[in-house]
Protein backbone atom coordinates (compact mmCIF):
# COMPACT_ATOMS: atom_id res chain seq x y z
CA UNK A 1 0.00 0.00 0.00
CA UNK A 2 1.37 3.47 -0.92
CA UNK A 3 1.97 5.65 2.05
CA UNK A 4 -0.01 8.72 2.74
CA UNK A 5 2.43 12.05 2.99
CA UNK A 6 2.83 14.05 6.02
CA UNK A 7 -0.56 16.01 5.33
CA UNK A 8 -1.25 17.55 8.42
CA UNK A 9 -0.97 21.79 7.30
CA UNK A 10 -1.64 20.53 3.58
CA UNK A 11 -5.02 22.34 2.83
CA UNK A 12 -7.40 19.56 2.18
CA UNK A 13 -8.19 19.98 -1.02
CA UNK A 14 -4.81 19.58 -2.35
CA UNK A 15 -4.68 16.24 -0.47
CA UNK A 16 -7.95 15.30 -2.59
CA UNK A 17 -5.65 15.68 -5.89
CA UNK A 18 -2.95 13.44 -4.26
CA UNK A 19 -5.77 10.97 -3.15
CA UNK A 20 -7.35 11.12 -7.04
CA UNK A 21 -3.84 10.52 -8.43
CA UNK A 22 -2.15 7.76 -6.16
CA UNK A 23 -5.87 5.80 -4.51
CA UNK A 24 -8.05 3.56 -6.42
CA UNK A 25 -11.72 3.91 -6.30
CA UNK A 26 -13.56 1.60 -3.53
CA UNK A 27 -17.07 0.61 -4.48
CA UNK A 28 -19.17 -0.08 -1.32
CA UNK A 29 -22.28 -1.83 -1.11
CA UNK A 30 -22.69 -0.30 2.33
CA UNK A 31 -25.86 1.88 2.56
CA UNK A 32 -27.19 3.90 5.26
CA UNK A 33 -31.42 4.87 5.16
CA UNK A 34 -32.85 7.36 7.40
CA UNK A 35 -35.70 9.25 7.65
CA UNK A 36 -35.79 13.01 8.72
CA UNK A 37 -38.12 13.91 11.85
CA UNK A 38 -38.01 16.90 9.93
CA UNK A 39 -38.91 16.04 7.03
CA UNK A 40 -41.42 13.19 7.35
CA UNK A 41 -43.72 13.85 4.39
CA UNK A 42 -41.01 12.61 2.36
CA UNK A 43 -39.56 9.35 1.27
CA UNK A 44 -37.10 7.68 3.09
CA UNK A 45 -33.53 8.62 2.17
CA UNK A 46 -30.35 6.60 1.24
CA UNK A 47 -27.15 8.09 1.77
CA UNK A 48 -24.55 6.81 -0.85
CA UNK A 49 -20.19 6.77 0.24
CA UNK A 50 -18.56 8.24 -2.70
CA UNK A 51 -15.71 5.66 -3.94
CA UNK A 52 -13.28 8.21 -3.78
CA UNK A 53 -13.97 9.14 -0.12
CA UNK A 54 -14.70 6.07 0.87
CA UNK A 55 -10.23 4.97 -0.79
CA UNK A 56 -9.23 7.94 1.42
CA UNK A 57 -11.01 6.72 4.88
CA UNK A 58 -9.49 3.61 4.11
CA UNK A 59 -5.97 4.43 3.30
CA UNK A 60 -5.67 7.24 6.36
CA UNK A 61 -4.23 10.31 6.82
CA UNK A 62 -6.05 12.17 4.60
CA UNK A 63 -9.41 12.88 6.05
CA UNK A 64 -9.70 15.95 8.96
CA UNK A 65 -11.51 14.56 12.53
CA UNK A 66 -15.55 14.76 11.78
CA UNK A 67 -15.56 17.24 14.97
CA UNK A 68 -13.99 20.09 12.58
CA UNK A 69 -17.14 19.57 9.93
CA UNK A 70 -19.23 20.31 13.48
CA UNK A 71 -17.23 23.28 14.56
CA UNK A 72 -17.79 24.51 10.31
CA UNK A 73 -21.72 23.62 10.60
CA UNK A 74 -21.50 25.82 14.36
CA UNK A 75 -20.29 28.68 12.22
CA UNK A 76 -22.80 28.12 9.17
CA UNK A 77 -25.86 27.94 11.61
CA UNK A 78 -24.94 31.67 13.03
CA UNK A 79 -28.29 34.23 11.61
CA UNK A 80 -24.87 36.70 10.41
CA UNK A 81 -23.00 34.31 8.72
CA UNK A 82 -21.36 34.66 5.04
CA UNK A 83 -17.95 33.48 5.12
CA UNK A 84 -16.32 30.50 6.71
CA UNK A 85 -13.13 31.90 8.46
CA UNK A 86 -12.17 28.79 10.45
CA UNK A 87 -11.39 26.99 7.35
CA UNK A 88 -7.75 26.13 8.78
CA UNK A 89 -9.57 23.41 10.82
CA UNK A 90 -10.05 21.29 7.70
CA UNK A 91 -6.40 21.97 6.63
CA UNK A 92 -4.42 21.81 10.06
CA UNK A 93 -5.83 19.62 12.81
CA UNK A 94 -4.36 16.38 12.32
CA UNK A 95 -5.91 13.97 9.79
CA UNK A 96 -7.77 10.59 11.17
CA UNK A 97 -5.85 7.22 10.77
CA UNK A 98 -7.11 4.65 8.51
CA UNK A 99 -10.49 3.12 9.07
CA UNK A 100 -12.43 -0.45 8.17
CA UNK A 101 -15.39 -0.09 6.04
CA UNK A 102 -17.32 0.12 9.06
CA UNK A 103 -15.80 2.76 10.54
CA UNK A 104 -15.60 4.78 7.71
CA UNK A 105 -19.26 4.55 7.12
CA UNK A 106 -19.54 6.01 10.99
CA UNK A 107 -17.75 8.35 10.05
CA UNK A 108 -20.10 9.13 7.29
CA UNK A 109 -23.24 9.05 8.97
CA UNK A 110 -21.72 11.09 11.59
CA UNK A 111 -20.38 13.66 8.93
CA UNK A 112 -23.09 13.69 6.24
CA UNK A 113 -26.99 13.22 8.16
CA UNK A 114 -28.11 15.11 10.09
CA UNK A 115 -27.34 15.35 13.52
CA UNK A 116 -31.02 15.03 14.45
CA UNK A 117 -30.99 11.67 13.17
CA UNK A 118 -28.36 9.82 14.38
CA UNK A 119 -28.20 11.19 17.70
CA UNK A 120 -31.48 9.89 18.02
CA UNK A 121 -31.77 7.28 15.33
CA UNK A 122 -33.13 4.43 18.20
CA UNK A 123 -36.00 6.70 19.29
CA UNK A 124 -39.38 6.46 19.03
CA UNK A 125 -41.89 4.14 17.56
CA UNK A 126 -39.35 2.73 14.97
CA UNK A 127 -35.92 3.40 14.14
CA UNK A 128 -34.64 6.58 11.95
CA UNK A 129 -31.78 4.63 10.41
CA UNK A 130 -30.95 1.23 9.28
CA UNK A 131 -27.28 0.54 7.65
CA UNK A 132 -27.50 -2.21 5.16
CA UNK A 133 -26.64 -3.47 2.42
CA UNK A 134 -27.21 -2.59 -1.28
CA UNK A 135 -29.11 -6.32 -1.80
CA UNK A 136 -31.40 -5.13 0.87
CA UNK A 137 -32.87 -2.46 -0.72
CA UNK A 138 -36.14 -2.44 -3.18
CA UNK A 139 -34.55 -3.88 -6.38
CA UNK A 140 -37.04 -1.32 -8.57
CA UNK A 141 -37.47 2.29 -7.97
CA UNK A 142 -41.07 2.62 -9.00
CA UNK A 143 -42.69 3.38 -5.76
CA UNK A 144 -39.09 5.07 -4.82
CA UNK A 145 -41.36 8.20 -3.34
CA UNK A 146 -43.09 5.46 -0.99
CA UNK A 147 -40.01 3.61 0.36
CA UNK A 148 -40.21 3.88 4.05
CA UNK A 149 -38.12 2.15 7.09
CA UNK A 150 -40.54 -0.26 8.06
CA UNK A 151 -42.37 -0.57 12.21
CA UNK A 152 -41.52 -4.20 12.45
CA UNK A 153 -37.80 -4.04 11.35
CA UNK A 154 -35.53 -6.86 12.89
CA UNK A 155 -31.94 -5.11 14.02
CA UNK A 156 -29.38 -7.13 14.08
CA UNK A 157 -27.33 -6.74 17.56
CA UNK B 1 12.27 9.97 -11.75
CA UNK B 2 10.70 11.86 -9.18
CA UNK B 3 9.04 15.93 -9.95
CA UNK B 4 9.34 18.50 -7.98
CA UNK B 5 7.08 21.63 -7.51
CA UNK B 6 7.55 24.66 -9.45
CA UNK B 7 6.05 27.26 -8.03
CA UNK B 8 5.47 30.85 -9.51
CA UNK B 9 2.96 33.53 -9.42
CA UNK B 10 2.50 34.51 -12.97
CA UNK B 11 2.30 33.19 -16.32
CA UNK B 12 3.22 35.10 -19.24
CA UNK B 13 3.24 34.21 -22.93
CA UNK B 14 4.68 36.14 -25.49
CA UNK B 15 1.97 35.08 -28.21
CA UNK B 16 4.00 35.00 -30.74
CA UNK B 17 2.24 32.84 -33.29
CA UNK B 18 -0.92 35.60 -32.82
CA UNK B 19 -0.67 38.55 -31.98
CA UNK B 20 2.96 39.11 -30.40
CA UNK B 21 1.55 40.52 -27.55
CA UNK B 22 2.67 39.52 -24.14
CA UNK B 23 -0.35 37.96 -21.79
CA UNK B 24 0.09 37.21 -18.23
CA UNK B 25 -2.26 35.26 -15.71
CA UNK B 26 -2.29 35.57 -12.53
CA UNK B 27 -2.04 31.93 -11.11
CA UNK B 28 -4.01 32.32 -8.05
CA UNK B 29 -6.69 33.08 -10.70
CA UNK B 30 -6.22 30.09 -12.61
CA UNK B 31 -6.67 28.11 -9.17
CA UNK B 32 -9.74 30.78 -8.47
CA UNK B 33 -11.25 29.58 -11.52
CA UNK B 34 -10.91 25.60 -11.32
CA UNK B 35 -13.74 23.65 -10.52
CA UNK B 36 -13.51 22.72 -6.87
CA UNK B 37 -16.23 19.96 -7.04
CA UNK B 38 -17.34 17.80 -9.69
CA UNK B 39 -19.90 14.72 -9.88
CA UNK B 40 -20.81 12.01 -12.85
CA UNK B 41 -23.68 9.56 -11.07
CA UNK B 42 -24.99 7.40 -13.57
CA UNK B 43 -27.27 5.69 -11.94
CA UNK B 44 -29.49 6.72 -8.95
CA UNK B 45 -28.06 6.27 -5.50
CA UNK B 46 -24.55 6.07 -7.34
CA UNK B 47 -21.41 7.51 -8.05
CA UNK B 48 -19.37 6.93 -11.18
CA UNK B 49 -17.02 9.29 -10.38
CA UNK B 50 -16.12 12.12 -8.77
CA UNK B 51 -13.78 14.89 -7.20
CA UNK B 52 -14.05 16.36 -3.54
CA UNK B 53 -17.80 14.46 -2.50
CA UNK B 54 -17.89 12.53 0.42
CA UNK B 55 -21.56 11.05 -0.48
CA UNK B 56 -25.02 11.60 -1.79
CA UNK B 57 -28.00 11.26 -0.53
CA UNK B 58 -30.81 9.63 -2.47
CA UNK B 59 -33.93 11.56 -1.57
CA UNK B 60 -36.42 9.94 -3.80
CA UNK B 61 -37.38 9.93 -7.53
CA UNK B 62 -34.74 12.70 -9.07
CA UNK B 63 -33.66 14.36 -5.72
CA UNK B 64 -30.31 14.09 -4.73
CA UNK B 65 -28.19 15.67 -1.83
CA UNK B 66 -24.67 16.62 -2.35
CA UNK B 67 -22.10 16.92 0.10
CA UNK B 68 -18.23 17.91 -0.48
CA UNK B 69 -15.28 16.62 1.77
CA UNK B 70 -13.70 20.56 1.74
CA UNK B 71 -16.53 22.86 2.13
CA UNK B 72 -16.77 25.97 0.42
CA UNK B 73 -16.13 29.11 2.00
CA UNK B 74 -19.76 30.53 1.39
CA UNK B 75 -23.45 29.82 0.09
CA UNK B 76 -22.43 31.90 -2.77
CA UNK B 77 -20.99 29.21 -5.15
CA UNK B 78 -22.27 28.37 -8.63
CA UNK B 79 -23.02 25.01 -9.30
CA UNK B 80 -23.41 23.74 -12.78
CA UNK B 81 -25.42 20.89 -13.85
CA UNK B 82 -26.25 18.60 -16.93
CA UNK B 83 -28.91 15.85 -16.93
CA UNK B 84 -29.03 13.26 -20.40
CA UNK B 85 -31.45 13.69 -23.26
CA UNK B 86 -33.91 15.80 -22.43
CA UNK B 87 -34.19 15.75 -19.29
CA UNK B 88 -32.56 18.93 -16.90
CA UNK B 89 -30.78 18.77 -13.61
CA UNK B 90 -31.34 21.47 -11.75
CA UNK B 91 -30.23 23.27 -8.73
CA UNK B 92 -33.03 22.41 -5.98
CA UNK B 93 -34.37 25.51 -4.24
CA UNK B 94 -32.85 27.17 -1.48
CA UNK B 95 -30.41 23.97 -0.70
CA UNK B 96 -26.78 25.71 -1.26
CA UNK B 97 -24.42 25.06 1.79
CA UNK B 98 -21.01 25.37 2.41
CA UNK B 99 -21.13 21.81 2.93
CA UNK B 100 -22.78 21.18 -0.77
CA UNK B 101 -26.19 21.19 -2.45
CA UNK B 102 -29.23 19.30 -3.94
CA UNK B 103 -29.91 18.75 -7.20
CA UNK B 104 -33.22 17.66 -8.55
CA UNK B 105 -33.45 15.81 -12.13
CA UNK B 106 -36.66 16.73 -14.44
CA UNK B 107 -38.16 15.36 -16.62
CA UNK B 108 -40.01 17.15 -19.94
CA UNK B 109 -43.03 16.25 -20.93
CA UNK B 110 -46.47 18.89 -21.01
CA UNK B 111 -45.17 19.96 -17.82
CA UNK B 112 -41.69 18.81 -15.64
CA UNK B 113 -41.81 16.00 -13.11
CA UNK B 114 -38.91 14.59 -11.01
CA UNK B 115 -37.39 12.04 -12.82
CA UNK B 116 -34.23 9.62 -12.20
CA UNK B 117 -31.25 9.03 -14.71
CA UNK B 118 -27.65 10.11 -14.97
CA UNK B 119 -26.91 13.52 -13.87
CA UNK B 120 -23.87 15.34 -13.57
CA UNK B 121 -22.52 18.45 -12.08
CA UNK B 122 -19.28 21.02 -11.24
CA UNK B 123 -19.13 23.51 -8.47
CA UNK B 124 -17.09 26.45 -8.79
CA UNK B 125 -16.20 29.25 -6.20
CA UNK B 126 -14.28 29.86 -3.46
CA UNK B 127 -13.33 26.91 -0.43
CA UNK B 128 -13.05 27.11 2.92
Amino acid sequence: MIKTPEFQGTHLWERLHWAKENLEKVQSDIRVVYEDPEDMDNPAKILVPDPNWMACALQGGILPPVEVYWELAKDEAQPDFEKHTRGYLLHNTKPVEAMTEEQAIEYLIRKDIPQRVWRTWNEGNKPKMVICRTHQLPEHRQWRNAWQITDDIELAA
Amino acid sequence: MAFGNLKFDTLTTSDAKNTSTEKSIDTSYIFNGVAKHWMSATEPGSVGDSFNLSSTSDGGTGLHTVVLINNMASTAHAVVTGMQDADMACLADGSRATTGYMVTGLQRADSLTRTDGDHFTALHGDLA
